[in-house]
């Protein structure tokens, strides 16, 4: 992983040629409810395996995009916060170089890829994402025949062994520039909605493209409430955060995750 | 194409793209090896592209607006409707998840009757043919009064229908709703003259003053003040509302709010009108409210200063936060949640409702807006909603020897929801001739002799008319997007629709049945009334062509008018009582407070939702706990009963106890106890069975005086410790992103 | 012979047994004959003597993912006078083969072929995308339209579809296929 040199700013440290195109997402965090329908519409959307019971009490549970809640402050000041995490399709993404296989990469439009059928299940790119956002297939599901019936034939079904994570609804992407394509169109700004953002009823997130300057995505980076997690990194996400408004959040302690109010496993 | 057909289809369509089998490394399913050749046509092959279908969404609580993508004859996402009014395109996690109801192997495939009475263990499955006669007989055999029909509360097409059955058949119509809201319901009709809630409209205020309401987790319609709340926090034009909120515990709509503030319970009424006091500083009460100063005149006994101690919120705060609520360009005061679940729940709500005519923003922009009639005048927006009192006397009368001849069920489960102490399981059980339309076995279609399983929605016809809606007056149209799983053909058995099936009744028992209900179907009863839309002209689709009008209106999933304005009859609260919070138990031998709370996944539990693992292994907003019951006590009051995390306790009120493991709860309060809804079946299927317990059972069976319904926030309870501990499956603590030194993952900023 | 020799014989025999595995497959597909169907249907005679364009059976070629396999519906659109009672057909092979067609027509069976192009699942190939690029459908499935008994001629395996993609200077990012 490459550590960003102290006050670079994202676009020198790009190690892909740009295209005209880099995917990405702005997540208010001002606006997030905690409601979860976005994680429900990307079980549904992307085959995700069911977690079952035992396979949450074996910490094993895997959810692309997942609804962190941080605790803050003492009762009764106390207050829960909400933060969407995902893979956040770092430029610099510390998983990519682990893989001994290449089966993670990152290509031209800034998705952080991963190739199911080259991944043997080293694991390595987990290990070394500081957003958690992969998870390893540590089981053969079992579906009934009627849960089959729901399986989006867009989507692989992954096997054991493998790992996987939020890929942006690729397949979605594709379905959508083939369209244009087909009609002999150029992709427009809005055209693509990754299964979260469809559902998202506060429209907390919103995708598109972060190059093209006019895209609601990329104007929405710009506003002067954005950050990003863990930004000293230097792993210059494509996922731009959105401050939490708090008009009284001088009065309070600052939220900090992991900070624990009662077990020490505090946050989502 | 038949349902195997389907089947085998579902399996191997195309090349590459087709087949969802599972990506196998080494060994590929035999059925990969196979292209079939379906018998008809099937609709997406006509074209080549997905099939989308709009319908309405019955499992989100609310009737959402969904469009469902059909892909070789089975739906495999569902997506709200852009164009709806309610939700716009938006969705809830209950929406998403009716996938796993629709295809919910645990799902009743034929009708059946139990092997021996009243044991759900062992069914045999029957032919409609073979069972309908013997059903039929029984309805015609039953005297006048005979017959008694439990639903879950229903509008539309099909709550006329139930209407007009009951009534010609001379059947007694009981509908079932857990959490009554009946106090918000009769207040809305004190306050603002209409019995339906209004609409809040949060996404163009700028200051929101709620108390218990929890509109984005329960309330009438999540999604629609999700997307609300969206344009509340950051819409384009408008600056940042401010969020105040009061309840009994650190709600998930409470985590939302810019300050929260702990209640004591059942003060909620004193609260609003000590805002009332501080709002009309020294002025006059108006007369329309004077019925709240309970014959005073004035409102001086609510000043700040006197009820803080009530109500365990400090005099500034309420003077502060009624400052705000007077002083901002708009605002508006909402209520709901356990506040209305009190023996006192009516003089909470309408206090609550009160400041808005404080406020003068009924009609307004940003304030209350009241929601438009249904647009047609024999198809109800209201259902009919049985209280928990005429409840409590029903089951007393059978138990007292009135026994019915005939029950019917759909869709209401109050076996499981209504407080064990009613034993409603053994005085159902002495029904003779129970018949249920469920399609999961349930608790209480565990009771039935004879089960008719109806098509998921997604399979069947039905109309909606949405809980909110101030801008259009809408007929959403639910229609059957894919054909039904468990498909008749050739004979054989299948599901068969819960309201074509009252139909086809209608139609052989002749007489008034048949003339209130003409309909052979469904499909026909509202394409009947899609025709008198048509006639008028108006609307979000207009035909001179009834057929032209009638795709139209399926293609974009209702049809809508903009609503003329309601005129509000004037408030009239003189039937209202002044009252405190009257609790089942003395405080010594059950020190703690019980608020049960619905989930924004699994909702109160009565419908099938624990059924979906999906929403069962979905991670709880506040505590993260996913696929059980958990009991949220203050670390405090954990530490002062010597309770670890995770240790089983018994909760025991007055009519019963239960059992569940602990979670430390920073958000609530040392005299409070917090248990979710949803889990605590005895059936369901796999994925909710003996999961759980379920705090409805051993709610004390208090009533609200002046409402009739349960007063489900009444119950007091005594927590002990088992000495047993278990692990609570919690999503918290399985990922989280590296902790760097002086770098917070999230991040607060105090300018808007 | 140690533990560790007899693992990497081990190893190397089901490497050599994985090969000739694969090697069969190849031959197999590429094999001068295609597998048997459960109706001797002949591209042929529908396509060289009947002159019937691909699409009028692949109807979703231009616009789906899938070019489809018509319906039994679709077939009895011209069978339903074409079969045994018409004088002009006089083939027996070719009455045998319309009527086990009518059979499962009025059997309502659906029919099961053999599928000759198999994809493994982890693909996704699209085929509205080549016919849109200018590709006829013979680049890839070759003469289909002078075959009896439909067979494989390309091997259609990766480093085909990449050779291929790279000649034409289409993308090769893999999530164009693998998704």
């Amino acid at each position: 992983m490459r550590q960003a040199a102290e006050g670079q700013e994202q676009d020198t440290s790009k190690p892909v040629t740009s295209i005209g195109r880099r995917w990405g997402m702005v997540v208010d965090l001002d606006r997030c409810t905690g409601c979860q329908a976005c994680v429900v519409a990307c079980h549904a959307e992307n085959n995700i395996a069911l977690n079952l019971e035992d396979v949450v009490l074996q910490q094993r549970a895997m959810n692309w995009i997942r609804i962190e809640r941080y605790w803050e402050g003492e009762y009764p000041n106390v207050k829960a916060r909400f933060l969407p995490m995902f893979c956040q399709h770092c430029n610099n993404a510390p998983c990519e170089p682990v893989c001994p296989v290449y089966a993670t990469y990152h290509n031209r439009e800034g998705l952080n890829v991963q190739v199911y059928n080259r991944c043997i299940g080293t694991r390595y790119c987990a290990n070394n994402c500081p957003y958690h956002a992969r998870f390893f297939n540590f089981w053969e599901r079992d579906l009934e025949e009627e849960q089959r019936e729901y399986l989006n034939p867009n989507v692989t079904v992954r096997t054991k062994g493998i790992m996987e994570k939020c890929t942006f609804c690729v397949q979605r992407i594709r379905k959508s520039e083939w369209e244009r394509r087909h009609a002999d169109e150029e992709l427009q700004d809005g055209d693509v909605a990754p299964a979260c953002v469809q559902a998202c009823p506060t429209d907390t997130l919103v995708f598109g493209n972060l190059e093209d300057e006019n895209s609601r995505v990329a104007k929405l980076a710009e506003n002067k409430r954005h950050y990003r997690v863990l930004e000293n990194l230097g792993t210059d996400t494509n996922v731009i955060y959105l401050k939490k408004v708090d008009p009284h959040a001088s009065e309070t302690a600052p939220a900090h995750a992991g900070a624990a109010a009662n077990s020490g496993r505090n946050s989502a | 194409m038949r349902r195997r057909d389907v089947l085998k289809l579902a399996g191997t369509s195309g090349i590459g793209m087709g087949a969802a089998v599972a990506f196998a490394g080494c060994g590929t399913p035999e059925r990969e090896f196979h292209i079939q050749s379906p018998v008809d046509i099937p609709e997406d092959t006509v074209t080549g592209l997905d099939a989308w279908y709009a319908s309405i969404c019955q499992d989100s609580g609310d009737g959402s607006g969904v469009i469902v993508r059909v892909k070789s004859g089975r739906a495999r996402k569902i997506e709200g409707n852009p164009d709806y009014p309610l939700n716009r395109g938006k969705t809830s996690a209950r929406t998403q998840a009716a996938l796993q109801t629709l295809y919910n192997p645990d799902r009743i495939p034929n009708p059946m009757v139990p092997r021996r009475k009243r044991d759900s263990s062992r069914y045999r499955f029957m032919r409609w043919d073979e069972v309908l006669p013997e059903f039929q007989e029984k309805l015609s055999a039953a005297s006048n009064g005979g017959i008694v029909m439990i639903t879950e509360p229903v509008n539309g097409h099909l709550g006329m229908i139930l209407e007009r059955f009951t009534q010609n058949i001379g059947a007694r119509w009981l509908t079932y709703e857990p959490l009554e809201k009946a106090a918000v319901r009769q207040a809305s009709s004190l306050v603002f003259g209409t019995t339906r809630v209004p609409q809040f409209d949060i996404a163009n205020t700028s200051y929101l003053l709620s108390i218990g309401g929890d509109f984005l987790e329960g309330g009438d319609s999540p999604v629609h003040y999700g997307r609300a709340y969206g344009n509340f926090r950051q819409g384009a034009g408008r600056s940042r509302g401010t969020f105040a909120h009061f309840d009994t515990h650190l709600t998930m709509t409470a985590a939302n709010a810019d300050e929260w503030h702990p209640i004591n319970p059942g003060t909620e009424g004193i609260l609003a009108l000590s805002i009332a006091h501080a709002i009309l500083d020294g002025r006059a009460v108006p007369a329309a409210l004077q019925p709240l100063t309970g014959g005073e005149g004035n409102l001086e006994a609510y000043a700040a200063e006197q009820v803080a101690d009530a109500t365990g919120v400090p005099a500034e705060v309420i003077q502060r936060v009624a400052h705000d609520f007077a002083a901002a360009p708009t605002a508006v005061a909402m209520g709901g949640g356990s506040a209305a679940g009190h023996t006192n729940g009516l003089f909470n709500m309408t206090a609550i409702f009160a400041l808005n005519l404080l406020k003068n923003n009924v009609r307004q922009k940003g304030g209350v807006l009241l929601n438009a009639p249904s647009p047609l005048e024999d198809i109800p927006a209201e259902a009919p909603v049985t209280s928990f009192q005429d409840w409590e006397t029903f089951l007393n009368e059978v138990d007292n020897g009135q026994v019915p001849q005939v029950l019917l069920v759909h869709g209401a489960n109050p076996v499981f929801g209504l407080p064990g102490v009613l034993n409603a399981a053994s005085v159902l059980g002495r029904i003779p001739y129970i018949v249920s339309f469920s399609n999961v076995l349930d608790e209480t279609t565990a009771l039935a002799d004879l089960i008719l399983p109806d098509h998921h929605f997604l399979e069947s016809w039905g109309t909606s008319v949405p809980p909110l809606g101030a801008e259009y007056a809408t007929l959403g149209i639910q229609q059957p997007v894919v054909r039904p799983y468990h498909q008749e053909f050739d004979g054989a058995a299948g599901t068969r629709a819960f309201a074509d099936v009252l139909l086809g009744l209608a139609q052989t028992l002749g007489g008034p049945l048949t003339e209130a209900l003409p309909w052979e179907s469904m499909r026909d009863a509202i394409r009947a009334s899609v025709d008198e839309l048509q006639a008028r002209g108006e609307g979000s689709v207009t035909s001179d062509d009834p057929e032209v009008f009638w795709l139209s209106v399926l293609q974009r999933g209702g049809w809508w008018v903009p609503a003329e304005s309601v005129s509000p009859a004037a408030p009239d609260l003189s039937s209202l009582q002044v009252a405190e919070p009257d609790f089942s138990s003395d405080a010594q031998a059950y020190p703690y407070h019980l608020v049960v709370t619905p989930s924004v996944l699994l909702g109160d539990g009565s419908g099938s939702l624990a059924a979906s693992p999906w929403l069962q292994s979905t991670s709880d907003p506040m505590t993260t706990g996913v696929w059980g019951t958990w009991i949220a006590l203050s670390p405090k009051t954990m530490e002062a009963l010597g309770i670890q995390e995770n240790d089983i306790v018994r909760l025991t009120s007055v009519a019963g106890s239960m059992l569940a493991p602990v979670y430390p709860y920073p958000g609530i309060g040392e005299g409070v106890v917090s248990v979710p809804l949803g889990q605590g079946h005895e059936q369901l299927g796999r994925y909710a069975e003996n999961r759980g317990d379920n705090p409805l059972r051993i709610l004390a069976p208090v009533v609200q005086e002046q409402t009739g319904a349960l007063a489900w926030s009444a119950t007091r309870v005594r927590i002990a410790a088992t000495g047993r501990r278990t692990r609570l499956p919690r999503i918290e603590g399985i990922t989280a992103p590296v902790q760097m030194p002086d770098e917070k993952t999230f991040q607060i900023t105090n300018e808007s | 012979m140690t533990a560790g020799a007899m693992r990497i014989t081990i190893g190397a025999l089901v490497v050599v047994f994985g090969l000739v595995i694969m090697g069969a497959v190849a031959w197999l597909t590429l094999s001068a004959e295609g597998p048997e169907q459960p109706i001797e249907f002949m591209h042929s005679v529908h396509v060289e003597q009947n002159d019937i364009d691909c699409q009028f059976c692949h109807r979703n070629v231009e616009t789906g993912a899938e070019a489809t396999i018509p319906a039994v519906e679709q077939c009895m659109i011209c069978h339903k006078v074409i079969n045994g009672e018409n004088p002009k057909v006089t083939n027996p092979l070719h009455v045998a083969e319309i009527a086990k067609l009518q059979a499962h027509w009025e059997n309502r069976e659906p029919i099961d072929w053999v599928r000759v192009h198999v994809m493994p699942d982890h693909v996704r190939f699209v085929h509205a995308a080549h016919i849109k690029a200018g590709f006829d459908c013979a680049t890839c499935h070759g003469d289909v339209g002078s075959m009896e008994r439909v067979k494989q001629v390309r091997s259609l395996n990766m480093g085909d579809c990449v050779g291929c993609h790279r000649e034409n200077n289409a993308p090769t990012d893999c999530t164009i296929c693998h998704r």
